[in-house]
């Protein structure tokens, strides 16, 4: 794997070729392919936005032509490993921290590495807003500023050290209520969940296909709707693990 | 000259979850789903039939006019092989 710094920008702008993946943020612009990540910042750039670039969408575009890779947070629950599931914003690392302040360990924040049914540990470390920083009480915590614009921080929490097999997958949405839907709904819905896949080759597709499959059947996959305050979620926490 | 058969065309996966099939097409990066009689009919073309060899397997398992269901297999397998799924095999 290659990781090339870049100051060809033209005139024109940034000049992406297919099949990599784009990603930016202001002065910085990044591009995935299978087995490179091309970074290019403008002068004067704050070194922490390519490193979120970098270590954020860039590895897991990389490692998800060698691995299936979900983009979601894993938890060692009481319940076993869960896998929490959602779009940028839905609340997954709200609904991770209220479940970590009831004593779960983090297995991986944002991106869930498959090896078989087992999520490959990651650092113990989730990205968090101020205010869900507060609102969880998590103020003691260890923490460092991810984005030089932003009030989003890594907070040091509990790890693991090693893998453990998937228990349940938690698809977060917004509104009320939560329901287990059928193995073939949650295929369709863990397929559509794939963070970049026009960056897939044939065979990562297919290996992708293959595994969310084999996690639908053998997996039981829920839809959780979370409420919208934070101080809701530690209730949410509760009636989950309380349903087995 | 014999009835052309079809097949699941080289390249094109393919998952059945609970009786629901997931087809991939990594060229385009492409999801088809298909049910019930329609994933039959997918299963029985990982082997390369003719719309009649499929209405033979069919009509073991489903109560069904043989016209009618000549003619929807056909309707399915010009659609599958429009979208480059399933390949066209001349016949004999």
């Amino acid at each position: 794997m290659r990781l090339h710094l870049r100051d060809d920008v033209g005139p024109e702008g940034w000049v992406f070729h297919p099949p990599r993946a784009e990603y930016g943020y202001g002065p910085a612009r990044l591009a995935v392919g299978p087995d490179a990540i091309d970074v290019w910042l403008k002068p004067g750039v704050d070194a922490s936005i390519a490193r979120l670039l970098v270590l954020g969408p860039g590895l897991a575009g990389v490692l998800a032509n060698r691995v299936p890779v979900i983009h979601g947070t894993t938890l060692r629950t009481a319940v076993g490993d869960v896998v929490l599931v959602g779009p940028s914003g839905m609340g997954k690392s709200s609904f991770s921290a209220a479940w970590i302040r009831r004593g779960a360990r983090l297995v991986a924040d944002d991106i869930a590495a498959l090896d078989g049914r087992c999520v490959r540990p990651g650092p113990p470390r989730l990205k968090l807003w101020e205010d869900g920083i507060a609102a969880l009480g998590l103020d003691g915590a260890a923490r460092a500023r991810i984005h030089p614009e932003h009030a989003k921080f890594g907070v040091a929490v509990p790890g693991v050290d090693s893998a453990a097999p998937v228990a349940r997958i938690v698809l977060i949405e917004r509104g009320e209520g939560s329901a287990r839907v059928s193995p073939a709904e949650a295929h369709g819905l863990l397929l559509a969940n794939h963070r970049l896949p026009g960056i897939l080759t044939p065979e990562a597709q297919v290996r992708w296909l293959h595994a969310m499959a084999a996690l639908a059947r053998d997996v039981p996959v829920w839809r959780v709707c979370l409420p919208g305050p934070l101080d809701a979620l530690d209730g949410l926490v509760a009636s989950f693990e309380a349903s087995g | 000259m014999s009835a052309p058969r079809y097949r699941v065309a080289e390249g094109v996966a393919s998952t059945d979850v609970d009786g629901e099939v997931t087809i991939l097409d990594p060229r385009s990066g492409l999801y088809f789903g298909l049910e019930d009689v329609g994933a039959d009919i997918w299963v029985l073309l990982a082997e390369a039939r003719s719309v009649a060899e499929v209405c033979d397997a069919l009509l073991e398992r489903y109560d069904v006019d043989r016209s009618e269901c000549a003619a929807d297999v056909q309707g399915l397998v010009d659609e599958l092989v429009g979208r480059r799924l399933v390949e066209v095999l001349p016949g004999a």
